[in-house]
């Protein structure tokens, strides 16, 4: 983020700078004691014959005062206290500068498998699904400034974090796709759940898609040709780091490779992306250099500034009213240890 | 009526001018009568007493009159005592103003029985009060009853009015009145109360406390109520303000002393304890 703590946007939520509610509104009604230190003290007064032989004393009379005041204090916090008092919940916007970018992320029960084909057998072998967690974590961390979106995806797509700027989250969405994952590989509607993050906002900078798997699946034409449309509807930059397992034939047929019956999914895929017409890249991920590179490319996108509205949950305020109201009791009670009950 | 079993307490009352009571008794009275202080040589056609005959005035008189020697009587003096029972007498310091007032009634009639005058004494507040209201008698039950009733009564009431309405209670003879106080109402009462016994010879017997102002609680926060009007405030004592006190005393003393002086009437200020010995130095001085 590069700017932060703009206004509060008026409209959308936002109720000016001062939104405060109580959960009890009929309690303040008891506001009306906090009278009570300016009616009656509640020290035991020490009698003197007559009061006019007593010189009059600012100190003394700022004291009476203050301990009045500080009564009442006393008393008003813990009412409002009691009524649970509470700042609404904000929108606050924020400018940031960089892409919005949703990951798709395979949790296919493949990526649980090694690069090299096979469940992890030796302690500390990196499964594929982990080697996807490390990958993005690392491009998390090169570039905290974007906005970014999660879906993961099997059989069916799951929808994990709405486009945010909230790198914790990101992340705290990224570390468990290390665990097992489970199922098939569905491709088309993860994409179509993601593009979906982007529906019904302004473009405020690059879209980007950032797909993140290891296998692929066929897109039918049907699918496929609204993916198209959406895809240029939103105009979206697709990326797709593909996690190459051994024997795997690859995304790019090598030169005379004969073609299985079918076709080789991915390749299709491939070929599918590279004929969307959109900014497309695949980056092979047991390249080394590939997540530099993808990072190097994410650079000379286009930044924009973003704007994004961050909601702030509501905030309790009760318990600074208790410690207000603890800490002008404690006050009283310093004073009523140096109180003179009788005058002698 | 004294403390029992203490030692006797007692003082000596005198006053700087001439009784005018027909009963014979311990004071200087300006009637003629069985006395032994010599007044005048008065002819005998006058004063029917051969027994006194004024022997050397008789033989220098030119026309052979007898003269006989005239003497002053010694009168009683009726002693009042008119007490403020007022809140502000309840207070209670080093010692409770209302113990020491009742103790000093005791002291005065008894002293005044001694010396064999009628006392009596008026209870006020903002008012006479008729149950305190005691004439002056010799009758020393009569007196120690309405003291005992008297040190069962909580002063709760404030004004001073009482105590200048007690003044014609005290009859048109001019009598000694101690008027016992603490004085803790304005100059100008005050002055209208010693106007109001201008008749009489007034001892101002100023009750205070100690803790009133010298020994005041040395440091704390005070919510002070005033015994009268009920009025708070709420006070921080330290030494400055003490200091102070004392100041507001000391001025208050002066005031005073200046108004009952005005008057003719030399104040004794009654603090914490009686002493009998400085009352008697008081009444020599006076």
């Amino acid at each position: 983020m590069v700017a932060v703590a703009v206004p509060p946007v008026p409209g959308g939520g936002a109720r000016g700078a001062v939104n405060l509610y109580v959960e009890h509104p009929w309690l303040l009604a008891l506001l009306l004691l906090a009278l009570l230190p300016f009616l009656h003290s509640g020290s035991a007064p020490a009698t003197y014959s007559w009061l006019d032989l007593i010189p009059r004393d600012g100190l003394s009379r700022a004291l009476g005062l203050a301990l009045r005041v500080i009564g009442a204090i006393a008393i008003a916090s813990l009412v409002v206290a009691l009524s649970g008092l509470y700042r609404g919940g904000q929108t606050m916007e924020r400018i940031a500068e960089g892409a919005q970018i949703v990951i798709v992320l395979d949790r296919s029960r493949s990526m649980n498998d090694t690069f090299a084909g096979h469940t992890p057998r030796v302690r500390g072998e990196e499964n594929k699904a982990q080697a996807a967690s490390r990958l993005l974590l690392d491009f998390i961390n090169r570039r905290p400034n974007n906005v970014y979106g999660m879906v993961e995806f099997s059989s069916a797509p799951i929808y994990v974090l709405p486009l945010t700027n909230k790198i914790e989250a990101v992340q705290a969405a990224i570390k468990p796709a290390a665990q097992e994952g489970l199922g098939l590989t569905n491709i088309a509607s993860p994409l179509g759940m993601a593009l979906g993050l982007y529906e019904g906002r302004e473009y405020e900078g690059s879209r980007v898609i950032l797909l993140v798997s290891d296998g692929a699946a066929k897109i039918d034409d049907q699918v496929g040709g609204w993916l198209r449309d959406t895809f240029h509807e939103y105009n979206v930059r697709l990326y797709w780091i593909y996690i190459r397992s051994e024997g795997s034939p690859g995304i790019v047929p090598k030169p005379g490779q004969i073609e299985v019956f079918g076709g080789v999914p991915e390749q299709q895929l491939h070929r599918y992306f590279q004929g969307l017409g959109i900014p497309y890249t695949a980056y092979v991920a047991d390249d080394p250099a590939a997540l530099g590179r993808a990072v190097a490319d994410m650079d000379e996108l286009e930044r924009w500034p973003l704007r994004t509205v961050e909601v702030l949950p509501r905030e309790k305020i009760s318990g600074y009213c208790y410690a207000l109201s603890l800490a002008m009791i404690l006050l009283l009670v310093v004073a009523k240890l140096f109180e003179v009950r009788a005058w002698r | 009526m004294t403390a029992q079993g203490a030692e006797v307490r007692e003082f000596h009352y005198r006053v700087g001018w001439r009784t005018r009571h027909a009963l014979p008794g311990h004071h200087k009275s300006s009637l003629t009568g069985a006395g032994h202080e010599y007044a005048i040589s008065a002819p005998l056609l006058d004063y029917p007493d051969p027994r006194r005959l004024d022997i050397r005035r008789s033989v220098r008189d030119p026309f052979g009159q007898l003269f006989v020697r005239t003497y002053n009587q010694h009168g009683i003096l009726p002693v009042y005592a008119v007490v403020d029972l007022t809140a502000s007498m309840g207070f209670q310091g080093t010692a409770s103003k209302q113990a020491l007032l009742v103790e000093f009634l005791s002291i005065l009639a008894f002293s005044a029985s001694r010396t064999g005058d009628p006392f009596g004494f008026v209870g006020c507040t903002g008012e006479v009060l008729p149950q305190f209201v005691v004439p002056a008698t010799r009758s020393g039950a009569a007196l120690r009853k309405a003291i005992d009733r008297l040190s069962d009564y909580t002063p709760a009431v404030c004004g001073a009015q009482g105590l200048i309405e007690a003044a014609p209670l005290l009859g048109y003879r001019r009598s000694l009145v101690f008027v016992i106080s603490d004085f803790h109402f304005s100059l100008d009462v005050t002055h209208r109360l010693l106007n109001a016994f201008a008749r009489h010879d007034v001892v101002p017997i100023v009750v205070w406390d100690s803790a009133e102002f010298r020994n005041p609680p040395t440091f704390g926060i005070a919510r002070v109520r005033d015994s009268e009007t009920g009025a708070e405030r709420y006070v921080l004592l330290r030494p400055a303000l003490r200091n102070r006190l004392c100041e507001s005393f000391e001025q208050r003393r002066i005031a005073l002393e200046r108004i009952f002086m005005e008057s003719g009437h030399k104040p004794y200020f009654l603090l914490d304890r009686i002493d009998c010995d400085a009352l008697n130095r008081f009444f020599i001085e006076r």
